[in-house]
């Protein structure tokens, strides 16, 4: 394949993986860098170096839309991001001291626990009682949005939000290391532990993975893992898909979502172990 | 089908229009600078010659942003696109602290300005790298 139509195939697969990241709070480098690298062959270094200029990217074009919309809890996203953006540096400093086959298998192995994730029944916690939580409280963070249904609009309190914070940590260790969003860790974090409901989550999601994803790109820009066409093919496909992503959002079934994602994070999930382990 | 979940909160409307802002020029400017690059070296992409435009050797890091925009590369002016993209939810923190400091909500903008400082951190820490 020669390189335009090489940037032109990268920018097409980048729409896809945008609209899938956006729709489910993920971010687009989930799918990115494993594309990048399984389907055309590039550095994994440099491919984490594209994703998470399009993990901003991404977050910049769908973000806007969840904000005026209310969908997105903006205190809740800036609260969180200071642990997401704490880890993230973290991460993003090991991932230059790591092997490469070292990042293809905690690459496969998050992809792994994602889709375990993903599998897990969520269960209807409608009526039960929500424990006071003074930092949530103390930062207003409580909120409206939606349950079940888009038309299903009700108040929710924050809780858990220490958890919460100690679980963004994590995520965003991932985010930086890997150079994803970690939104497969975000969206549970808020889901399960802090109590939003899960289109509130998914949308916060989306508005902290620009923060997590820009202290990350800061590192890589510096560091001179970022190669501008690469980049910028990718984050141009990330944006177009993002956008669409974000008007599809209170429109499509997510049960639907849930399994064609899960199909692909596992095969992916294989493949990123089968190369990290071989 | 048009959703209308809730009201957006305070803060919340400055922060979007600061990311359509950011997000859209950051992507004119990528979009620029792939034009430019496929004007200068559109025959060597289409017949595979010269240097590959998405291998290692095209990396760049951003202390070539200045001498690359100056010799007019293509590379630097997606570069200077990343570079606004990555700056873009910055700029929203920001956005957000400062609604929340005019709203006396002292709490949540000091929780805006420590963001901040990491994310001033992340960028020092990375040109010692």
């Amino acid at each position: 394949m020669n390189p335009l139509a090489e940037i032109v195939a990268i920018t097409a697969v980048c729409v896809l993986s945008g609209c899938l990241g956006s729709l489910l709070g993920l971010g687009g480098g989930t799918f990115v860098v494993p594309i990048l690298t399984l389907a055309f062959g590039l550095d994994m270094r440099l491919a984490i170096g594209a994703s998470v200029i399009s993990v901003v990217a991404g977050s910049a074009a769908a973000s806007p839309r969840y904000l005026d919309e209310g969908f997105a809890n903006l205190r809740v996203a800036v609260a969180l991001e200071v642990a997401t953006v704490s880890g993230a540096i973290a991460g993003a400093l090991l991932a230059g001291h790591l092997s490469t086959r070292a990042l293809y298998t905690v690459f496969g192995v998050v992809l792994a626990v994602s889709a375990v994730q993903m599998l897990r029944h969520r269960q209807d916690r409608d009526g039960l009682a929500v424990p006071d939580d003074p930092i949530a409280d103390a930062l207003s963070l409580h909120g409206t949005g939606t349950g079940t249904t888009v038309r299903d609009i009700r108040p929710y309190r924050v809780t858990r939000t220490a958890t919460g914070l100690t679980m963004m940590t994590a995520a965003g260790a991932i985010s930086g290391l890997l150079g994803i969003g970690s939104g497969a860790m975000k969206v549970p974090a808020m889901d399960l532990a802090m109590r939003l409901p899960i289109k509130v989550s998914t949308a916060t999601s989306n508005l902290m993975i620009g923060v997590t994803g820009a202290a990350s790109a800061v590192v890589y820009l510096q560091r001179g893992d970022v190669v501008p066409l690469l980049a910028g093919a990718v984050a141009l496909g990330t944006v177009v898909g993002a956008r669409i992503g974000s008007r599809l959002l209170a429109v499509v079934p997510a049960g639907a979502l849930r399994v064609i994602f899960l199909v692909v994070l596992l095969i992916v999930s294989v493949q990123m172990l089968l190369r990290g382990l071989a | 089908m048009k959703a209308a979940p809730g009201a957006p909160e305070a803060g919340a409307r400055q922060v979007a229009l600061v990311l359509r802002i950011g997000g859209g020029l950051g992507a004119a400017l990528v979009l620029a600078g792939l034009a430019v690059s496929f004007a200068e070296s559109g025959g060597g992409w289409l017949h595979g010659s010269g240097v590959d435009p998405l291998g290692g050797d095209a990396t760049m890091r951003l202390s070539d942003l200045i001498g690359g925009l100056r010799h007019g590369r293509a590379g630097a002016i997606v570069l200077l696109g990343a570079i606004v993209l990555a700056a873009t939810p910055a700029a929203g923190v920001v956005t957000a602290g400062y609604t929340w400091l005019r709203a006396r909500r002292a709490w949540l903008a000091g929780v805006a300005v420590v963001v901040l400082l990491l994310l001033v951190l992340a960028a020092t820490l990375g040109a010692t790298e």
